[in-house]
């Protein structure tokens, strides 16, 4: 069978799978399960700028909240409905991401990490001042997702956010797989040998930084109707890192790897909920760890240990 | 008919140096040309400067009649100019069938959204590139090496997939930085007469930097001889061997004694 | 009376300058020895507000608590060079920069686990009333903290000069492979580097303690510290002093122009700005690489 066809099966059993699993199980259960589908949205598209195109962000938390922002802001104020604001304000993000990207692709390293980090803090500032609108520090409540006129039930909400999820990660092995994902690797293995071949490195980096903004912003629309209430700490430097971890302990690079690190890690804050100070502690620590004994993350242990197959990008394509 | 590629006046400088100074030749469509000087003559600087990777102090570069000095590296080279460089720069976590894919970059119109949604369009490009990765592979010899990693290959062969990458889009001129070396004799024999082979099929123009005297006699028609970033010399292989003023430049380089 | 009204003004930015450029100078020596850029600075100096809060509950003096937290930092920072830094030394620069990050994260919320959120308030050295001369009203805090921004500077300044490891590490950080040719240490010079700076910036805790109280926050100052660092080139010990005063007064006087929101945007305005157009600062030379 044809690669991408393969690709596509897979992911809609996996959407069947975890569908009937949130039937099944308990609606605190699929609470969690969401948040981590949630978190491995994010971290997709984080890897696909960290990992995959080689650019240092420190602000993809705010692209979350800008995402979670604008959709309950369309959803309040125009009255789109959840299936409607929650994509628009992924495109909102992709849009500020694509405006930072254009300043930030002439930068790499420690310059794009300060830009980045420069970025969150004023987006950080102005949630706050600007508190007519987003409710500043004290929050914004979100409206309650409905389709045609009724509102849903949790389960419903674990549906919309499986469905995402699955959709997401399937757009994302597509990319990855088709000359836009190795252009992204091109940039950031050496720039010089992508220019002299036609790409243009300005232009990938910024297709990039607006495409895992737009996941980010996917992310927080999403996180905002599931826990129904939009906290600005929650989007601040400790969750950019947190994502980092994620893609770290994943593996950089590897969307199976964002996956198992998001999900995986996704678990600790519930855990730790009682002692919510320690997760902070926990989540430098683990990424400490994860840095100095497994440099290469998760899905490089796997290749190791898994049989060695063709590292070519599947099957010729029928 | 204008050349394939013209340059006037050219001068290339960092810092009060000056690379290349007033620099000027041109290279007829389908040609070979081989550009030699001794060490330090600013060869790569010149191929760095039509590649629109260095900015040029004064003096223009055309290609075809249309003038590339000042347009952006990643536009020059979608007007048709390749390269092979002195080093690789090999997508070194990617195989090697991944790097000439890239090469093969240009092949494909799919956008973002048909390659996210994997439409038959991006689709039958992706075949497209794959067949003409897989025929350039083939071309250099490469196939058994599709799908290693290109870091930790030999360096000779990592030249081989340079070369591949940067044909696999039939560039109109393909700029060559020292194609052969690292190679023993028979793989640059083998490597350069592919090489010629796909020039001659898709009448892409070359300009050839050798060390390798011997391969750059049997494979210029033309060649292009300078010194501390200027023209010394012009003329055919044997021509060029016999100039005095060429001899002289060389004298002290071991190449002088490929000369005889 | 306008002009000692801005002349305090211009006092009180030197002063927040002066802890600013004291971060900045903890930034900028690791960088220039060691090439990394450790994000975890600020932390050092919640450490070192901490420790002097520790020291003076148990009723010591300032002359013993500022050398022994001094000392403390250098000690730390050796620990950190060593045990987490070195071994990842050889990583992409990504890695080393978020690995600084989490050890900051873990220093913060250490700290935080243990005190709580609750600010500690601790008096200044001198006190805290103001000195009055010449019409003006000075705070004597302040006016230590830019005694000891100066005094620290010209220490460094020196020790890069004319002592021995000092220069060890210039040359380390000019050509790391000639310089272990000439037979110097490379791990020892990174040691120096380390040790210097979190002593720094421990003391710049130490010294923004009375103004700002003690809480797990202090860490926040590493960002302007940056904006401070990139204004002044980020290679340039003088120039991140500058640095720091630059931001420190542009700080204080758009507080009082502009009004608080903008105080609190426009050094991250001036960052982003810095970066996109002049990301050697106002100092440095052009050696991004940028394709």
């Amino acid at each position: 069978m044809q690669t991408s066809k393969r690709v596509l099966l897979r992911c809609a059993v996996a959407a069947c799978a975890l569908l009937a699993i949130g039937a099944g199980a308990g609606s605190y259960p699929a609470y969690l399960i969401s948040l981590a589908m949630v978190n491995v949205i994010a971290a997709v598209g984080l890897n696909l700028l960290v990992g995959n195109s080689g650019q240092i962000s420190l602000c993809h938390s705010s692209f979350m909240a800008v995402g979670a922002y604008s959709s309950s802001l369309l959803a309040s104020t125009v009255g789109l409905p959840f299936w409607a604001s929650i994509p628009a304000g992924a495109l909102v993000a992709a849009i500020v991401g694509a405006l930072l990207g254009l300043p930030a692709r002439r930068l790499s390293g420690i310059y794009l990490a300060l830009a980045t980090l420069g970025f969150l803090q004023i987006v950080q500032i102005i949630i706050e001042e600007f508190s007519d609108i987003t409710g500043g520090v004290r929050g914004l409540n979100t409206a309650k997702p409905a389709l045609l006129g009724t509102p849903l039930t949790s389960y419903g909400i674990y549906c919309a956010v499986t469905v995402v999820c699955v959709a997401a990660v399937w757009l994302a092995i597509n990319i990855k797989r088709s000359r836009i994902g190795r252009e992204f690797d091109a940039v950031r293995l050496s720039p010089h040998a992508a220019q002299a071949l036609g790409i243009s490195v300005a232009r990938v980096k910024l297709t990039a930084f607006s495409l895992s903004a737009g996941y980010a912003g996917l992310a927080g629309g999403l996180f905002a109707i599931l826990v129904g209430f939009i906290d600005p700490n929650e989007f601040g430097i400790g969750s950019s890192l947190k994502q980092l971890t994620y893609i770290v302990v994943g593996g950089l690079g590897s969307i199976g790897g964002s996956v198992v690190g998001a999900a995986l890690l996704s678990g600790l804050p519930e855990l730790l909920r009682p002692i919510k100070e320690y997760t902070d502690f926990a989540a430098a620590l683990i990424l400490l760890a994860a840095l100095l004994f497994m440099p290469h993350g998760l899905a490089a242990a796997w290749h190791r240990v898994t049989p060695k197959r063709g590292k070519t990008t599947g099957d010729v394509p029928a | 008919m204008s050349p394939c590629l013209e340059l006037v006046d050219v001068c290339v400088g960092f810092g009060g140096v000056r690379a290349v100074d007033k620099l000027g030749f041109s290279v007829a469509a389908g040609q070979v040309r081989g550009l030699i000087g001794p060490n330090g003559a600013g060869k790569t600087t010149v191929i760095n400067a039509i590649t629109g990777v260095v900015p040029l102090l004064s003096g223009d570069i055309l290609l075809d009649g249309e003038r590339i000095s000042g347009l952006p590296a990643h536009v020059i080279s979608r007007k048709g100019v390749g390269r092979t460089f002195q080093h690789v720069e090999a997508f070194g976590e990617l195989t090697v069938l991944e790097n000439v894919l890239i090469g093969a970059g240009r092949a494909s119109s799919a956008g973002l959204l048909s390659c996210a949604l994997a439409l038959p369009r991006a689709r039958r490009a992706e075949k497209t590139m794959r067949s003409q990765a897989l025929a350039a592979l083939e071309a250099f010899g490469l196939l058994h090496v599709l799908d290693e990693r290109t870091s930790g290959l030999p360096f000779g062969l990592l030249k081989r997939m340079d070369l591949a990458r940067s044909m696999v889009a039939s560039p109109k001129l393909l700029l060559m930085d020292e194609p052969t070396s690292g190679m023993s004799e028979s793989e640059a024999d083998s490597a350069i007469a592919a090489a010629r082979l796909l020039a001659t099929m898709h009448g892409t123009t070359l300009l050839v930097v050798e060390h390798n005297m011997r391969v750059m006699m049997s494979l210029a028609q033309h060649i292009t001889v300078v010194q501390f970033g200027s023209l010394i010399a012009e003329g055919t292989p044997a021509q060029i061997q016999a100039n005095p003023t060429v001899i002289d430049a060389y004298l002290g380089e071991e190449a002088v004694d490929a000369f005889h | 009376m306008q002009a000692s009204f801005y002349l305090q003004l211009a006092i009180a930015g030197i002063s927040v300058g002066s802890v600013y450029a004291l971060i900045a100078l903890s930034i900028v020596v690791p960088f220039k020895a060691s090439g990394v850029l450790n994000f975890g600075q600020g932390e050092l100096a919640t450490l070192g507000a901490y420790a002097a809060l520790v020291l003076s509950q148990y009723g010591l003096p300032y002359y013993v608590v500022a050398p022994v937290v001094i000392v403390s930092g250098a000690v730390i920072g050796l620990v950190m060079e060593r045990v987490l830094i070195r071994p990842i030394i050889k990583a992409p620069a990504f890695t080393v920069v978020i690995a600084t990050f989490a050890i900051g994260l873990a220093i913060k919320s250490a700290i935080a686990l243990h005190w709580g959120d609750t600010p500690f308030s601790v008096e200044g050295p001198f006190g805290d009333e103001p000195i009055v001369a010449g019409g003006l009203r000075l705070n004597p805090t302040s006016l230590w903290i830019v005694f000891c921004a100066v005094a620290i500077t010209a220490l460094v300044g020196c020790f890069f000069k004319y002592a021995r490891p000092g220069k060890a590490m210039r040359a380390v950080s000019i050509n790391p492979e000639a310089a272990t040719l000439m037979g110097i240490k490379v791990n020892g010079s990174y040691r120096w580097a380390w040790a210097i700076s979190s002593s720094i910036g421990a003391l710049a805790g130490l010294l923004v303690a009375p103004v700002v109280g003690i809480n797990p926050e202090i860490g926040g100052l590493i960002l302007r510290g940056l904006v401070a660092a990139v204004l002044g080139g980020f290679s340039s010990v003088y120039g991140a002093v500058i640095g720091g005063i630059a931001v420190g007064l542009l700080e204080t006087f758009a507080a009082v122009g502009l009004g608080g929101t903008v105080k609190n945007l426009a050094p991250f305005l001036v960052l982003l700005l810095l970066l996109v157009f002049r990301p050697y600062g106002l100092f440095g030379s052009r050696e991004i690489h940028r394709v």
